[in-house]
Parts: C-alpha cells; structure tokens; sequence
C-alpha cells in the first residue's frame, strides 16, 4: 500500500513538473529595476540595490530567521554531550600555508561584504567567505585554541544587535521620507560611498552571517564524534 | 519548451523522490538539499536574459536582476534549515541510536508506553 502510493505521488509530481515546464512566462519589463536603481538609489550592483533598498523588509525577515536558526542550533547543542576535536597537521610548511590562505580567505570576504555595492557580492555571500576562512584557521591551529577564542570574545552577543541596526535602519528611513526620500544619500554611482545605507547594512549584516556561520561549525566541530 | 528548465524541473522530481522514499533522515536532508539547488537552479535559468552580471556599470545584455535578488533569500534559508534540522538528527541519533525514520518512530513509542 505504501510503495503503491509513493509510485502515484512520484507519476503525478512528474506529469505537474512536465506540465509546468511548458508553460510560457510573461516577461516583465527587464529595464525597470535597472533604470529606479539608477534614479533612487545609485548601487552599481542592482541585486544589491534590490534586496537592500526596495525589498528591506525581505532582507528584515531574512535576518531574523538566520538568527532564530543560530540561537536553535546553539540552544539544542547543548544537550548533546561533547567529543572529539580537530587535528593539527605535523608539517610546519603545511600549518603556515593554512595560516595565511586562512587570513586571506576571510580579508577576501570582508571586502566582497563592503563592495558589495560596486560589483558581484554582498553580504551574505562575504560573510559566509569569512566563515569558511575561520574553517581553515582551525584546520591550521587545531579545534581548542579557535574554541578558547570563540568564547573568550563571545562575538554572539554583538551579532543580536545587527538586527536592531537593520530595524532601525527602516524605520528612519520611513520617517519624513528620511532614506528613502528621492536623491539622498544617493551618492555617485560607481563610488565608495554611494547606494544610500548599503555600506551600513552590507558591513552589520556581513558581520552577522560570519559570526552565525562561524557559531554553527564551532556548535558542530565540538560535537564531532557523537553521531 | 525550454530543455534547461525541464531539465531543472527533473532534478526538483530527483530531490522530492529522495525526501519521499529513503528512510534514513540525513539522506532526507541531502535530497532536500537537491531540491533547493533545483529550485535556485530554475530561478536562474528564467531569469537569464543576457550573459553579463547585473550591474550598472555593464551594457545593457545583463540577466534579470530579480530573480536573483530573491534567490539570495532562499539560500540562506535553506542553509539556515539545514543547520538546525542537524542538530536535531544528532540529538535524536544521540538519545536513541539509530538515524533510520521508521526505527525512530517505533523507539519513540516504545519509549512512551
């Protein structure tokens, strides 16, 4: 009974799939978003310009569920028992190479998170380079020294204030106009400070996802063998 | 007919077949992994309207920024989703052994009576 019912979800999910991949989309206009970026806001990145000026509220929630998620994984971790930790390779060479690609990695996502105004990149993506960078770093010190560091600088309480900078971002911006009043803080397009809040709000919320992404392998790598 | 699209909507059958049909949840969890890529995958293919990335600075054969504006959402709730249903399938496979949905069931109501 229960294979015949899998066979007929699978043959109807396929003929809807087949179905809807015939169906033709009416293209919306392709140069509106491109032109009130180049009026309203000022961005080179237009994906940038979307998410952090005409869907900010999008990027509010965003936030919000990248945080319940954290505060989650941390919360359900500690009721599994600790073990196992990460090992040190022996080669010296090998330690130091780490080191430095570890360093490189995470200034190469701090600069994809500011610029992410100016060319492909953004927030998000910088601050989950920047957490891949502290993987490496692990990989090259060993799990107990980052560990030591992860809870002496208690960088998850810092990262809760994002999300007030993000709301208090949008309710200036609402107020007389403030932000989102036409020509301010538009800037040149092309330039350092330019986009209106996008450095703001590309550094806080590229912080955010660095330190998330850096409390769930370090919440993870603490539990390695009790799978 | 778009072929890529198509081609796109068999891997979204792939990813929701490995959800429905294999019992082991940190399988479930890559199909749901396959999913989301489908999704994102189908996301970008509509919203390919030139070759270049949308920026400004470009001329004007650059695909539609929308789409991908959405799409970032998506991933980083999906990547949000995958962390905390982990830590559940490592708590749950810590208090009762076993990773198999079927054999969880049986020891979760063993467990109550």
């Amino acid at each position: 009974m229960r294979k015949i019912s899998i066979i007929v979800a699978i043959t109807s999910l396929v003929i809807i799939l087949t179905i809807a991949s015939f169906t033709k989309f009416t293209p919306h206009n392709v140069n509106h978003y491109p032109l009130t970026t180049e009026l309203y806001d000022g961005s080179a990145n237009i994906v940038s310009a979307i998410y952090l000026d005409f869907r900010l509220y999008d990027t509010l929630f965003e936030v919000l569920i990248f945080s319940v998620a954290i505060t989650g994984v941390s919360f359900y971790s500690k009721r599994v028992k600790e073990s196992g930790s990460i090992s040190v390779d022996k080669s010296p060479l090998i330690r130091f190479e780490l080191i430095l690609l570890g360093f490189l990695t995470l200034t190469w996502g701090i600069y994809t998170a500011i610029t992410g105004h100016l060319q492909p990149g953004g927030a998000f993506s910088g601050g989950a380079i920047s957490a891949s960078g502290i993987i490496v770093l692990t990989m090259a010190v060993g799990s107990e020294k980052i560990h030591a560091m992860t809870e002496r600088l208690e960088l998850e309480w810092i990262e809760n204030f994002v999300l007030f900078v993000v709301v208090a971002y949008a309710i200036f911006a609402n107020v007389n106009g403030g932000f989102f009043a036409p020509g301010f803080q538009v800037g040149k397009m092309g330039q350092f400070f330019s986009g209106r809040g996008a450095l703001l709000l590309n550094s806080s919320v590229g912080f955010k996802v660095f330190v998330g992404g850096w409390a769930i392998f370090y919440e993870f790598s603490k539990r390695k063998e009790s799978v | 007919m778009n072929f890529n699209l198509f081609l796109s909507m068999i891997t979204m059958a792939v990813g929701i077949v490995i959800v429905l049909v294999k019992r082991d949840l940190l399988v479930k969890l890559t199909g749901l992994g396959v999913l989301e890529t489908a999704v994102t995958l189908s996301f970008v293919l509509v919203g390919y309207t030139g070759p270049l990335p949308p920026l400004l600075t470009l001329p004007i054969e650059r695909v539609d920024p929308l789409p991908q504006a959405m799409i970032i959402t998506s991933i980083v709730v999906g990547f949000a989703v995958l962390a905390l249903s982990l830590v559940f399938v490592v708590y749950l496979s810590n208090v009762y052994h076993t990773t198999d949905a079927i054999k969880l069931i049986r020891r979760i109501k063993k467990d109550e009576h």
